[in-house]
């Protein structure tokens, strides 16, 4: 026999022995080419015909085989036929050998199924050639199935922490809807109702009226900038800050030293800018608070930065709730700690909003516009305080196209009952 | 948004384009503290070709505000237009911040003169 000419070196990795299985009903056939592959660092089973094979293949699932044509019991062509139809092995690298040495045959072998052919008489190097071209083939289909499963893996454990943070926003969504006021009369002549829609699963907006004594509500509106979680953690902190006041005044004075002045808007506001400086992103905060006194219907307020208010009287007539002001963080701002008032009529309505409300746009780029808001809301003042928000916030997302606003959204309507007592 | 430097005597022109929000902050905040970092006193920011603004944008400009008058240094706006500059108004940032109607104006107010406050 001619020489070793064509080397057969492990061009696969060395943490992997490759199994073949050879199938021929030729004992001798077997033996040599077991010799050979065994000395290429291969492992090697024998099985006698087509069927054996088959029960073999099945058992060690080898990375190649090699199969005569000829043989008792399931020949070559329907020992492949039979491998390639299960899809568990389909892929193992089947090389056919054959006496035949037609073209005929060969079309026959790949057709079914085989990835090579050979025809006998071969020259033995040859065929260790293509057993080392298939196994590196086998080699790289190894890898592909390693990375696969690794990004498998990989994108398991992504769902898996994807999911952990859907439960936590989701658990923090509800803890924030749990800190906005119940609708409906929330004191006595006091009648409330409110959409709120973040854009994201928690946003920067939120607001309260809630009640401090017999005869005092608190009130406020507030929009963190940014949006998502950070935003959220900041808005509910001041909240939670705003409503143990209101709570608890004494409280309040004592752990958060602010020497706390229940219906003294101003005075809260100018405490809570020395509280919550500018972050380093610009990020602040606006605010409208109010306190109602439903004895004289009049309600005391400030703001820092936040859209005012409109107040619609009972006849039509609109008022804004507050000069143009700056946001809370800076202290390059003057702020004069000044509280302003407004007395509710019965019918009256207060509607508080945030930004995310009317800077809504359409195609062209217009934005909805406080002017197209404050039409809206003198349109739908006799209509119950709930219906005439979801027509004001319908008539933004008809502007927009869109469902889905693109800032945080959150609007508060009042509805002044009655004349107070 | 894009983000133009350049100096004009002892005063930085910052010339912004595009929408300058939350998205944009990192960018603007990179280019606002080499600034600062390099000494500059007077800047003056081009709002002529940005389009839309919002309130993170507001809270940056106030917090770049902060930091020269912190040096005693002075910032100043140019032609913001349209919906840019009703945002501003309705912030009443014209109040803590000036607005020039050119790079000129800007560049020629006097370093001292200071908007009036109210």
């Amino acid at each position: 026999m001619a020489s070793c000419s064509i080397q057969t070196p492990s061009r696969w990795p060395h943490d992997w022995t490759p199994t073949i299985l050879i199938i021929d009903d030729d004992a001798l056939s077997r033996r040599i080419l077991e010799t050979r592959l065994r000395a290429m660092g291969c492992r090697v089973a024998q099985a006698v015909n087509g069927r054996d094979g088959l029960a073999q293949a099945r058992q060690m699932r080898p990375d190649l085989i090699v199969v005569d044509w000829m043989m008792p019991e399931l020949d070559g062509p329907e020992f492949c036929a039979v491998l390639k139809a299960d899809d568990s092995m389909n892929i193992t690298y089947v090389i056919m050998l054959t006496a035949k040495g037609e073209t005929a045959s060969l079309v026959e072998a790949f057709q079914a199924g085989a990835d090579d052919y050979l025809a006998k008489p071969y020259e033995p190097d040859v065929l260790m050639a293509r057993i080392a071209a298939g196994l590196q083939t086998r080699a790289l289909q190894r890898r592909v199935e390693e990375m696969n499963a690794q990004l498998r893996h990989v994108n398991d454990r992504l769902l898996t922490h994807q999911q952990r943070l859907e439960d936590d926003l989701n658990h923090a969504a509800a803890f924030v809807r749990a800190m906005l006021p119940t609708p409906g009369p929330v004191a006595a002549g006091l009648t409330i109702a409110w959409r709120f829609t973040p854009s994201l699963r928690v946003g920067g907006d939120l607001f309260t009226v809630q009640p401090i004594t017999a005869h005092l509500v608190g009130l406020y509106i507030m929009d963190l900038s940014g949006h998502g979680v950070g935003a959220a953690l900041r808005a509910v902190s001041l909240s939670t800050m705003l409503q143990a006041g209101w709570r608890s005044p004494q409280v309040a004075s004592e752990a958060i030293g602010l020497g706390w002045r229940t219906s003294d808007p101003a005075h809260i506001l100018s405490h809570l800018e020395r509280m919550l400086p500018a972050g380093d992103d610009g990020e602040h905060v606006t605010i409208w608070l109010g306190v109602w006194d439903r004895r004289s219907g009049t309600v005391t307020y400030a703001s820092a930065g936040h859209p005012a208010p409109i107040l619609i009287r009972v006849d039509g007539a609109l008022e804004r709730l507050g000069s143009p002001s700056l946001p809370l963080g800076f202290w390059s701002i003057p702020r004069a700690a000044r509280n302003a008032s407004v007395t509710l009529a019965e019918g009256d309505r207060l509607i508080l909003f945030s930004d995310g409300l009317f800077d809504t746009f359409n195609e062209q780029g217009v934005p909805w516009g406080r002017e197209r808001l404050e039409a809206a809301c003198v349109r739908t003042r006799q209509c119950a305080l709930d219906d005439a928000l979801t027509a004001i916030v319908q008539d933004a997302q008809d502007w927009q196209q869109d469902e889905r606003f693109r800032d945080d959204m959150a609007i508060l309507g009042l509805h002044a009952e009655r004349m107070a007592l | 948004m894009q983000i133009d430097t350049s100096t004009k005597g002892d005063a930085v022109l910052v010339t912004l384009a595009g929408r300058f929000e939350f998205g944009t902050r990192q960018d603007y905040k990179q280019v606002i503290a080499q600034i600062v970092q390099d000494g500059y006193l007077r800047l003056v920011l081009d709002l002529e070709q940005v389009t839309f603004l919002d309130s993170s944008a507001l809270g940056l400009l106030l917090l770049t505000d902060q930091k020269f008058k912190l040096k005693q240094g002075t910032v100043g706006l140019v032609n913001p237009t349209g919906y840019v500059r009703q945002v501003l108004e309705l912030a009443n940032l014209p109040r803590v911040i000036p607005v020039y109607d050119s790079v000129e104006d800007a560049l020629q107010a006097s370093p001292s003169q200071e908007p009036g406050l109210c």
